[in-house]
């Protein structure tokens, strides 16, 4: 089975993010850059389906400048088959990113499509369900646990207060949700191996689509800051405040 | 006219607080808009839940009925709101961003090749970040 990942490269989230003074986006400089947490879940997934049925391909595609190339290494280090780069050095919106990937889709012609469920960057959510509705594919979104049986797709979807099971036929769009599998690390064989993997390069004009923005990020800001607590005397006080300051009793 | 379609999500026969919030939402950006807020009901047999959502102040309530809608399903539910946004003509589609929101509501930007924000704060467009 062909499966295709798209990849997102993303600030580390366990650096802080700073945004620009003047709001416009936030400082790049001294970040460290990742593959985005839940594409990793994503590219495990499809791993662990390869190995499983003892064949196929990972792909991986990903959109955006040449220094990407190196999130894209460290998925073909993990063990994906190769990669595509979608050069553009102009950031596009989740409807343009959905375009070039549902036409890369075309092309390629996955049973599967496995997408993180947002990026931790931008938390937009959009991609996959986008991505499936360009194709006219069934989706599942927030997926704990994935199951394939000949060209049938059974998933656990994680929903609000419970799971939910939906079952659909191939070709499918997949988003990851967090409790889905722990991602491996690519091992030292892996790293070397990768650096000979293929990872094509394409211009993003190439594909013909309409990559005119939508939205537009007007402003950035940091979230503002928690007040300081203060001590209280006695209890007396304290149902004073909560009555008369806080308003909730 | 600036109307503004607000998509009421309901589970087992009511409707969660989240999808009152959208309402309000949609009353409020209605009334900035000068355009009507309509409530969206999508299911199978929903006069009672139609009624319902009537009483919180929305202009119209559209209750589109079918059995494939009984059960919430990304696709028809995407078909159905997409279908009911160009025959409406709003100008903005509200629901919540909850994990039935968040599934439908992309598929229904493609399908209109309209852009999409996520969870809108206190002031509306405005947009906490939130992992």
């Amino acid at each position: 089975m062909k499966i295709l990942v798209p990849v997102k490269r993303v600030p580390d989230p366990a650096t802080t993010i700073r945004v620009m003074p003047d709001g416009s986006g936030i400082a790049t400089d001294n970040v460290k850059w990742v593959i985005n947490p839940f594409d990793e879940i994503a590219i495990e997934e499809a791993l662990r389906i390869k190995e499983k049925q003892g064949g196929g391909e990972v792909v991986l595609i990903s959109i955006g400048q040449a220094t990407w190339q190196e999130q894209l290494r460290t998925g073909l280090a993990m063990g994906a088959d190769r990669a595509i780069l979608v050069k553009t050095d102009t950031p596009l919106d989740p409807l343009a990113i959905a375009r070039v990937i549902a036409k890369v889709a075309e092309n390629e012609k996955p049973e599967l499509v496995i997408i993180g469920k947002q990026a931790i960057d931008d938390d937009s959510n959009q991609a996959g369900q986008m991505i499936a509705e360009m194709l006219g594919w069934p989706q599942a979104t927030f997926a704990s646990k994935i199951e394939l049986a000949g060209d049938k797709c059974t998933v656990v979807r994680e929903v609000d207060g419970g799971l939910e099971t939906i079952a659909f036929p191939l070709p499918a769009v997949i988003t990851t949700d967090l409790r889905l599998n722990e991602p491996r690390y690519a091992s030292l064989p892996g790293i070397m191996k990768a650096r000979k993997k293929p990872l094509n390069e394409i211009a993003v004009d190439s594909l013909g689509v309409d990559l005119t923005p939508k939205l537009k990020i007007k402003t950035l800001a940091a979230p503002a800051k928690r007040q300081a607590g203060r001590k209280l005397g006695s209890v007396e006080e304290l149902v004073a405040a909560l009555h008369t300051e806080a308003k909730v009793i | 006219m600036g109307d503004v379609l607000v998509f009421a999500e309901h589970k087992h026969g009511h409707f969660p607080k989240t999808t009152l919030v959208a309402v309000n939402a949609g009353l409020e950006m209605a009334r900035k808009r000068a355009g009507n807020c309509i409530a969206v009901v999508l299911g199978d047999n929903c006069d009672g839940l139609a009624g319902v959502i009537a009483q919180y102040g929305v202009s119209k309530v559209i209750a589109l009925e079918h059995t494939r809608l009984a059960h919430y399903l990304s696709d028809a539910a995407a078909h159905a709101l997409t279908a009911l946004v160009k025959k409406t003509g709003a100008e903005t589609v509200l629901a919540t961003a909850t994990a039935m929101g968040k599934d439908l509501m992309p598929r229904v930007a493609a399908r209109l090749n309209a852009p999409m924000t996520t969870a809108l704060a206190v002031s509306l467009y405005c947009r906490p970040l939130t992992v």
